[in-house]
């Protein structure tokens, strides 16, 4: 039988490492061996159950009939609620327009890339991270690929950046990293910063602009003296061009609970600009 | 092995520089698969190269997720670790 023919996109995906180590891994438990299995990046329930709270809310939820489409972009009470979070613990203010919520962050950041990218836009990510080759694939995008090293916590500097930055259209960032478990500190995610100011400073009103994606996802996770830094807090002018990546399904170990429900796994979208381009595209992934 | 100070997620970064070794039956490790599937093999230690999330094929770098992890399983899994890694010369 001849293959089944797909796309180009479909037939160029890069195989996953972790897929084929995981593979690996089942077969040998299914052969009754113990494996201390510390290669997925989630919880085992069992150890770290949700918080009894966001149990029972999610119960009340489904019994007072939450069981429908919720608004594309997010229900409202919810966006309020994540804008007064970000608020209180953050400093950052954020309207309700500016916050788009779906099942997880990976439809997010699929559609942030699909919103901003070209084919052949330079995109600038960090190695070790997670997924941002695939989207980059995804999208046609120009990968810019830079190894971070261990005498660095394994987190980007600006000297790294600074010679890759002269017509980029992406900087894709994480902090907490996924997956080394580092964090920026002010001085150096500062300096980045002001890469991304000074190359937009010399842009012209009609070009596209240089945008920072700034995955936020665990810094609820912080510990010890680790102080989670943002962008914007660091330099306000950074918030015409962040776009935050955030969500509690880490925070509160809760990377499956179901979407329908106010409480449900939540992601946040925040940008300065207009929501609409990431409104049609919320549509798509939220429901 | 050497690790990173842990700051913040459920990860943390170790290293297992030991491609270059010989096992107990004369095997060398040659490549830094190698080494992923010898600790796999002897310690029952499974962690993520950091190769798999794009840094290059011969970095040692790994990812412990601790999400999964029992506590009361660490000292037995830092013995495995330990005799496993014990047995390359």
């Amino acid at each position: 039988m001849s293959k089944i023919k797909l796309s180009k996109l479909a037939e160029t995906l890069q195989g996953s490492e972790i897929v084929k180590l995981g593979a690996t891994i089942k077969e040998k438990m299914q052969q009754g061996e113990k494996i201390y299995n510390y290669t997925i990046g989630d919880f085992d329930s069992s150890v770290f159950p949700i918080p009894a709270k966001l149990e029972e809310e999610v119960v009340r939820a489904y019994k007072e009939g939450y069981t429908t489409y919720p608004a594309a972009e997010g229900n409202l009470d919810l966006r309020e609620a994540v804008s007064s979070f970000i608020a209180a613990r953050q400093g950052l203010h954020y309207n309700t327009n500016e916050i788009l919520i779906a099942a997880g962050g990976r439809p997010l950041i699929y559609a942030f890339y699909r919103a901003i990218i070209d084919p052949g836009d330079k995109v600038i990510y960090p190695v070790p991270s997670w997924n941002n080759n695939h989207y980059v694939h995804f999208t046609e995008g120009q990968h810019v690929i830079i190894e971070a090293c261990p005498k660095n916590n394994f987190m980007l500097t600006a000297n790294q950046i600074k010679d890759h930055i002269k017509g980029a259209t992406l900087i894709s960032l994480c902090s907490p990293l996924n997956p080394t478990g580092t964090t920026f500190d002010k001085n150096e995610l500062g300096a980045i910063c002001d890469l991304i100011i000074d190359e937009n400073n010399t842009r012209t009103a009609g070009e596209k602009k240089l945008y920072l994606m700034y995955d936020q996802i665990y810094w609820t996770l912080c510990f010890g003296n680790t102080h989670h830094q943002d962008p914007v807090s660091l330099r306000p002018a950074m918030k015409e061009y962040t776009v935050f990546i955030d969500g509690i399904s880490k925070s509160f170990a809760a990377t499956g609970v179901p979407k329908q429900q106010p409480s449900k796994v939540i992601s946040s979208i925040s940008s300065q600009r207009s929501t609409n381009v990431y409104k049609k595209y919320s549509m798509v992934f939220s429901n | 092995m050497d690790a990173i100070a842990p700051q913040a997620a459920i990860y943390l970064t170790i290293q297992i520089d030991y491609a270059g070794k010989k096992t107990a039956d004369g095997r060398t490790l040659t490549t830094q698969a190698d080494v992923t599937s010898y600790i796999l093999d002897e310690a029952k230690l499974a962690v993520v190269p950091f190769y798999a999330f794009g840094a290059s094929k011969d970095s040692a770098w790994y990812r412990l997720s601790v999400g999964t992890c029992k506590k009361e399983e660490i000292a037995e899994m830092l013995d495995m670790l330990r005799s496993a890694l014990q047995k390359l010369s």
